[in-house]
Parts: structure tokens; C-alpha cells; sequence
């Protein structure tokens, strides 16, 4: 089943076009990788995805309903989750409360229900604690619920940064760029982390990734941007191997 | 509670309401400003609704003011000196205390934190950052509305002169001083505050000099304030059950949940 579909989607700033007729497609289960150049369009294209920016022109089709007018908040709630380049938690906030708040149960009690607090809303909260520290233990960060987000190294960072997206529920998980600033053995983690999201818990992971290596081990199918173009689309070694895709990454170790 | 020998007791909520209702259809439209403007916005708010007290002479009887408001009685006996209104204002403080606590110290209030750090962040998480502004704005302008009742009570006379600009400034350097993001912060701020002009009272004429000089100073070297924000330590949401240095000791919540056969 065709979980996600991109029409003919442009975005443009001004004169420039970041994203340029655009087709994409999804299926149910699929880990996809998304590559191109710096400045290619890939975040951008996540902007889209996750209602920050809307296309200028195109569809965007989540589970064939069509959401390009669809806001941020109201994407989650149908199932889209994502992590940022330029990592986003609240760095004053702890590991746990980070989690925390992105779940459905957290972020949804009312006023009156934490001023009352009764037994009933204490129990809920259990719960929410209960499933927040089964997300933190997969990406491995459960022995670290009390301190700052701030305080983690880099590549703790972004791995909460995917417990958090993962605590929202979603079904199609957006990750830009996980692995920058990794080394050779958290990469190795995070890979372990994303096949696991992928087979146990069934959700369609959109990876940005520069590490070639790390995409051709992990990714069902890659797609190819330059200039805001897709360029290519295949299985790896297809992509791998395509004169255009070498042609855009000449000069870079592909 | 002058016309309608209302109850201060329905008088008290009333008051929360109606102040709550107005901040609401003031933050509707801003919103969408931030910082600076945000604050000018509503010092220029509290002006206008000051003019209208002047002029709205049925309603307020103009800035002659309103006189003789009947105190407060608890159970038959009504409230007289001045002991009886400490602890009058000191109840209602320490309820309100505890309500903000209870809000801040919940889901909702790690929305707030989030919406304040990152809205970005927050609307891709789930939440909806007017909304939250909005519930922050309402939330401030009850508690508020609390205050202006017991000032009336307190002072048994209200007039558009007391609510001149400076008492919201006055207001303002209260959480600047005593520290912006804590509750602790705020009372002390407010202590502060109160207690300061009277002990200087001796100096008469330069302690609002002095005391401006502490708060610029304050700004400058220490703009947590005395009270400041305080780092967090723990999640206050809920209990990790016996989740503790990574290890999961018996009986925990978490064991029970995840089914390990622990519980
Ligand atoms: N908000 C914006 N306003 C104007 N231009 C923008 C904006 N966001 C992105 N761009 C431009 O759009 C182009 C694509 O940027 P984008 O961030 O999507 O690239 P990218 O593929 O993610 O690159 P990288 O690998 O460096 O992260 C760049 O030329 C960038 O300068
Ligand atoms: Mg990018």
C-alpha cells in the first residue's frame, strides 16, 4: 500500500527553486533514502512533508488524502514525525520530559486535569512515563532520563531527538541527517536503532543521509536530488552506478 | 459588590473570570507579536481600560472611584483589622500557589516550556503554540483578576488612579527582580518589593532611585534575578516507578507495564 505521494511538488523562495516538480512515493514497510549534494533541496523537501513550508505548487498525498494545507501539529496527529539537521530539543529540559512531551497523553492534558490531579490522571501519567521509557530504552538513552538534553553528547542528541519523534506515535518518521557528527560506532548503533523502528514497530522511515555506505546498507530504495530535482531513483548499487548521480557527486567519494 | 451586596466569596471568582475573559479577547489578536511588543501591547491595554474607568461614570463612577466596599466575612464573622486581612490574602495566596504549581508541574505546563523554547520544535511534536500562548495569557490575566479583588477588598476603596501605569511596571519588576520562570521567584520578587520602599522610608525621597538602580543592576549582572529559573533536575510529570541508574529494580511501574514478569 502507497503510504505517501509527492505530485508535481515545487517550492520556491523568491527566484529560487529549491524544489522543482517533484514526484515521489512511499510504500507500507519501506526504509527510503534520500541523497543529492548540499543545497540539493532534502530539508526543504522534509519542510514540506511536515507542513513548515507549503509547496508552491504540487500535491502532497498522506495515505491518499491530500495534506498540503494541513499545519505542523495537525500532521503528527495523522502520523508524520521527524528530526531535525540542526538539532531541536529542549536543551533545558531533561531526557525523559523531552520524550514526554511529544506524547499524545502528555501533551494533551488539560488545565483542569493538572489541577485537580486526581488518582485516575496520576495513573494516566504512569502510563505515559511507562511508554516514554520503552522508546528511550530502544535508542538506548534509558539509563540517561534525568539529565539536560543539552548536557548529552551530539550523537545522544539526535538519538533522543528519534525517541522523541517515535513518542508522538508516528507512522512515517522523517530523519535529516541522523548520523552527522557520529562515529563509526554510533553509526553502527544508530543503524541497528533504524532497523528496529522499521521491523518491530512498523513505521516508513525517510532517511537524509550523506554516508553512502550507511544508505546502501540500509535503505530499500533511494531517491536522488540536485538542484531540487530528482535526478535518480532505484535500488542502491542502480543509483550507485548511474552517470547523473556520479556526474552531481563528483569530487565527493561516492 | 457594592450595588448588588454580592458576596466577596462570588465576587472573588467573578473578578477571576471576568479579568481571565478579557485576556483571553486581548490575546486573541496578539498573538502573534512577540517580546517587547507583546509587553507594550498590554502596558497600552491597561491605559485604555484605565481611560475607560475615567470616563465610564455609571460603571465606576468616574475617578471619584468607588467607596466603602463591604469587607469580607467568613462563617458570620467579617473580617476587620488588619491581621484578619493577612490572613485573608495569605490563604488565597498560598491556594494560588498551589494551583500554579499543580499547572505548571504538568503536561500542560511542559507544553508552555516548549512553546517558550522552540515553537517550531513544538508544533512538530503536536502542539499548537497560539493555543498555548493564548492559555498562558488567559491564565495570568485570572490570577490577575484575584489580585484586583483582594486589593478591594484590602484597600475598601478602588479608583482609576490605582491602576495607574507604574503599578503594572511595579508589577513587572517584581518577577524581573525576583526571577522570571520560578514561582519561588515571583513571591520574593513580590516581598521584595512591598517590604523595600517602607524600611527606606528614611531616605524618603531617594529609595525609588535606589531601587531602580538595583533592577538595572540586577539586569545587567544577574538577569535570572534573585530567584531565578531553577535547572531541572528531574521530570516532575510522573514517577519513573523503580526505574533507577538503568537498572530496573523489582516491582517497578515499568516492569508492570512492559510485562517482564516483574509485577
Ligand atoms: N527559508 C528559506 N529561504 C530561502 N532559501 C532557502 C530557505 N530554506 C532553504 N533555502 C535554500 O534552498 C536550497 C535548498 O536548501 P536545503 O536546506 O533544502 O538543502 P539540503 O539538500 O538540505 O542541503 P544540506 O545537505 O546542506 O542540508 C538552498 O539553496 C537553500 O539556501
Ligand atoms: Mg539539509
Amino acid at each position: 500500500m502507497e503510504i505517501l505521494r509527492l505530485e508535481g511538488v515545487t517550492v520556491k523562495f523568491g527566484g529560487l527553486v529549491a524544489v522543482n516538480k517533484v514526484d515521489l512515493h512511499m510504500d507500507q514497510g519501506e526504509i527510503l533514502a534520500l541523497i543529492g549534494p548540499n543545497g540539493a533541496g532534502k530539508t526543504t523537501l522534509f519542510n514540506l512533508l511536515t507542513g513548515i513550508y507549503s509547496p508552491t505548487s504540487g500535491t502532497v498525498f498522506y495515505k491518499q488524502q491530500p495534506v498540503n494545507k494541513l499545519k505542523p501539529y495537525e500532521r503528527v496527529d495523522l502520523g508524520i514525525a521527524r528530526t531535525f539537521q540542526n538539532i531541536r530539543l529542549i536543551k533545558n529540559m531533561t531526557v525523559l520530559e523531552n520524550v514526554l512531551v511529544a506524547h499524545k497523553g502528555c501533551n494533551s492534558e488539560s488545565v483542569w486535569r493538572s489541577m485537580f490531579l486526581t488518582s485516575k490522571t496520576k495513573q494516566q501519567r504512569q502510563n505515559v512515563v511507562a511508554d516514554c521509557m520503552e522508546v528511550l530504552k530502544i535508542v538506548g538513552l534509558d539509563s540517561k532520563i534525568d539529565e539536560l538534553a543539552g548536557n548529552l553528547p551530539y550523537g545522544e542528541q539526535r538519538l533522543l531527538e528519534i525517541a522523541r519523534a517515535m513518542a508522538t506515535k508516528c507512522r512515517l518518521l522523517l530523519l535529516d541527517e541522523p548520523a552527522a557528527g557520529m562515529n563509526s560506532q554510533e553509526k553502527k548503533q544508530l543503524v541497528d536503532v533504524i532497523r528496529n523502528l522499521s521491523k518491530t514497530y512498523n513505521v516508513e522511515i525517510l532517511i537524509i543521509e550523506h554516508d553512502i555506505r550507511m544508505v546502501m546498507s540500509i535503505a530499500d530504495r533511494v531517491v536522488v536530488l540536485e538542484h531540487g530535482e530528482k535526478i535518480a531513483e532505484g535500488i542502491g548499487p542502480e543509483v550507485q552506478n548511474n552517470p547523473k548521480v556520479i556526474k552531481a557527486y563528483l569530487g565527493e567519494d561516492i | 459588590m457594592v450595588n448588588y451586596e454580592l458576596s466577596f466569596w462570588l465576587a472573588l471568582p467573578a473578578a477571576a473570570i471576568v479579568s481571565g475573559f478579557f485576556g483571553f479577547l486581548l490575546g486573541t489578536p496578539v498573538m502573534r507579536l512577540k517580546g517587547d511588543y507583546l509587553g507594550i501591547v498590554t502596558l497600552g491595554f491597561g491605559e485604555i481600560v484605565r481611560l475607560i474607568f475615567v470616563n465610564w461614570i455609571d460603571l465606576t463612577n468616574g475617578p471619584m472611584g468607588i467607596p466603602a466596599i463591604p469587607s469580607p466575612s467568613v462563617g458570620g464573622y467579617t473580617l476587620t483589622s488588619n491581621s484578619d486581612f493577612y490572613y485573608l490574602v495569605l490563604v488565597i495566596t498560598v491556594v494560588s500557589v498551589f494551583i500554579i504549581r499543580r499547572i505548571v508541574q504538568s503536561g500542560f505546563g511542559l507544553n508552555l516550556l516548549t512553546v517558550r523554547e522552540d515553537e517550531i520544535a513544538a508544533e512538530s511534536i503536536g502542539i499548537r503554540p497560539t493555543r498555548y500562548k493564548l492559555l498562558a495569557f488567559t491564565i495570568g490575566a485570572l490570577f490577575a483578576g484575584v489580585a484586583g479583588a483582594l486589593f478591594a477588598v484590602t484597600a475598601m476603596f478602588v479608583s482609576p488612579d490605582s491602576f495607574q501605569y507604574v503599578e503594572s511596571v511595579n508589577i513587572l519588576a517584581m518577577v524581573v527582580l525576583g526571577g522570571t520562570g520560578s514561582i519561588a521567584g515571583s513571591v520574593l520578587g513580590a516581598t521584595i518589593l512591598t517590604v523595600a520602599p517602607e524600611i527606606l522610608r528614611f531616605i524618603s525621597d531617594y529609595r525609588m532611585i535606589l531601587l531602580g538602580l538595583v533592577i538595572v543592576l540586577m539586569m545587567v549582572y544577574k538577569p535570572s534575578g534573585f530567584w531565578g529559573e531553577s535547572k531541572r533536575k528531574r521530570n516532575f510529570f510522573g514517577k519513573t516507578g523503580g526505574y533507577q541508574d538503568g537498572n530496573l529494580t523489582a516491582g517497578g511501574s515499568y516492569g508492570q507495564v512492559r510485562g517482564t514478569g516483574r509485577g
